[in-house]
């Protein structure tokens, strides 16, 4: 049910997100553009800016919503996102430095998933001890993820600090999240699509790790293996978001939430469930970003948590039955 | 190896931090059999229910569940034969009582497939031995502590293994659901030819229910055999470090510190 809703309003967002924009088109010429498309400045609008920026928003969205849900499990803490285990902090120093070096486009891409798979390596390596056999517990991940990432923002600190004017304002965008350089290819796709079945495979063992590690093992989860799975996979979805569009803020740690307290508490349904809502979510989030002070843009970043506040607020006020 | 063994210990030696809990135990539970472990803090009760859930392994000996090495075992197979009633439970995600209750299912379903009329069936049922039934669609958030243990319970009863294991069964619970988990246990034991091995601290609900008895002295000694051998003022005392005394009320052994 919630599934059917959710799928109804990722198309609507999709729209919404074709139609607004410095230029707005109506909904009528979008469609004609998309099923029909005839040659002019209509066409070039909706299929070479507005398709591929809303595509990339539904993307980093859904693996963003995606990562966060993992990431709330495998360290069973409601606070966790993405970005808790500085995968964005490693991201975004390597970033930063090539923007510092004068690169542009895909090499700050290139360059922020090179950071981020080095943080993934490192924090992982420092809280298993660099050791084969060592237990790594959720709670030594968590701090030793929370601690790494403090090193990144102190380095971002020191680029931003050090950077000319011209820079810091570019950095600042990278850094807030900014969907304006996006290009998703079919890759990306099939990484989100990947993710999402795999994570439905392990959703019942998902169910049982939420309830804690030793309760998870007695009902016959391969606890060790789950964890290393979802670590892994967790990180590499955010890396790939990371690397689309930067650090976007709040879609990790609140989508999930907000589908579990609309009863969506099965990870076989939270984790469809969240990549919808997630993609939806960042698809209006972006249309807004393009168009309150059109012609300039907002970095997306920004506007997720100026909606996404007090929406979930309102949905955790009305949800009477004490669950967070 | 008997007929009906459900857990069978052979020169099973456990240590933990360089301390030897036990050595050379050689426990044997058959169906409908019951054994109580008691002993102080820190003696091994707890561990010694890891160790037979293959949660750690033991330093010397091995261990037979059903028939089978428990090393030798699927996890899947594992949780079939095995379950635990833990001493804690992680509450910080959200879940319904009915969902949780369902998660025992989990071992008996594979693949793809979602928990079927029968499954929900079987949870129902193990709520309604605990008289959670009414409480079903609850936040476990919402739950008390007598009740969160009763679910804890009822989730157990849903997997339905062979051998019950109980870490103190009978914490936040009071009197009348102590004696009303344990019958509904016991009665579980002689309908399905399961066994139950539970460790507590309270004598006097382990006498009552528990034919074996296993006790840890805590100087890496131990005494097991029949709940009436075992439980002797004598060993008591010499294991709880305080003057137990012992009578008998009716068939019913009591136990009272001093």
């Amino acid at each position: 049910m919630l599934l059917v809703l959710l799928s109804a309003l990722a198309l609507l967002s999709f729209l919404v997100s074709l139609r607004s924009g410095s230029v707005n088109l109506n909904l009528l010429t979008v469609l004609q553009q998309l099923f029909a498309p005839q040659p002019g400045l209509e066409q070039q609008i909706v299929w070479e800016l507005r398709l591929p920026r809303s595509l990339s928003a539904f993307i980093v969205g859904g693996l963003l919503a995606l990562a966060g849900v993992i990431m709330q499990v495998l360290l069973r803490n409601p606070l966790a996102d993405p970005y808790i285990l500085g995968v964005s902090g490693g991201a975004a120093v390597a970033a930063l430095a090539a923007i510092l070096l004068g690169f542009s486009g895909v090499w700050i891409a290139n360059s922020a998933f090179a950071g981020a798979l080095f943080s993934i390596f490192i924090v992982f390596g420092l809280a298993s001890g660099f050791s084969q056999n060592s237990q790594w517990s959720a709670t030594r991940l968590l701090l030793t993820g929370v601690v790494v990432s403090a090193g990144w923002g102190a380095m971002i600190n020191i680029l931003l600090t050090t950077s000319s004017d011209n820079n810091v304002h570019s950095m600042l965008f990278w850094l807030m999240g900014d969907l304006s350089q996006s290009r998703v290819g079919v890759a990306h796709f099939l990484l989100l699509l990947t993710g999402l079945l795999l994570t439905l495979w392990l959703a019942r063992s998902l169910n049982a790790l939420a309830r804690g590690e030793l309760l998870a093992a007695s009902l016959g989860v391969n606890v060790t293996r789950l964890k290393l799975l979802l670590y892994f996979s967790a990180s590499v979805l955010t890396a790939s978001a990371v690397t689309i569009a930067g650090s976007v803020g709040f879609v990790g740690l609140v989508i999930p939430h907000m589908l579990r307290l609309l009863g969506a508490r099965d990870h076989r349904i939270l984790l469809p469930c969240s990549v919808l809502l997630g993609g939806s979510f960042l698809m209006i989030a972006d249309s807004v970003a393009r168009t309150v002070v059109a012609p300039q843009q907002l970095p997306v970043g920004v506007v997720t948590a100026i909606i996404g506040v007090p929406t979930f607020l309102f949905i955790m006020r009305r949800s009477s039955r004490q669950i967070l | 190896m008997s007929i009906g063994s459900i857990l069978s210990t052979r020169e099973l030696e456990l240590n933990i931090a360089g301390k030897t809990l036990c050595k050379n135990l050689n426990l044997d539970l058959s169906e409908g059999q019951s054994l109580g472990v008691l002993g102080r803090n820190g003696t091994g009760k707890t561990t010694l229910l890891h160790t037979l859930l293959n949660f750690r392994v033991p330093d010397q000996g091995s261990i037979s569940i059903c028939g089978k090495n428990i090393r030798e075992v699927s996890r899947t197979e594992s949780a079939l034969n095995t379950g635990i009633l833990f001493q804690n439970s992680n509450d910080e995600m959200p879940a319904t009582v009915m969902e949780l209750a369902l998660m025992g299912r989990y071992p008996h379903i594979s693949g793809w497939r979602w928990e079927n009329e029968n499954d929900t069936a079987k949870a129902r049922e193990a709520l309604i031995s605990m008289e959670l039934d009414d409480l079903a669609d609850r936040q476990i958030a919402t739950l008390s502590g007598g009740e969160r243990q009763r679910l804890a319970l009822a989730m157990l009863l849903t997997q339905a293994p062979k051998l019950y294991l109980l870490d103190e069964p009978s914490n936040h619970l009071d009197v009348g659901f102590q004696i009303k988990a344990l019958n509904v246990l016991k009665g579980r034991l002689a309908e399905s030819g399961s066994a139950l091995c539970m460790a507590s601290h309270d004598i006097n609900l382990t006498a009552r229910f528990c034919e074996q008895i296993l006790l840890f002295i805590g100087d890496g000694s131990f005494v097991y055999g029949s709940a009436d051998s075992v439980l002797s003022e004598k060993n008591l005392t010499a294991a709880y470090g305080c003057p137990i005394s012992r009578v008998k009320s009716g068939n019913q052994l009591v136990f009272f510190p001093g």
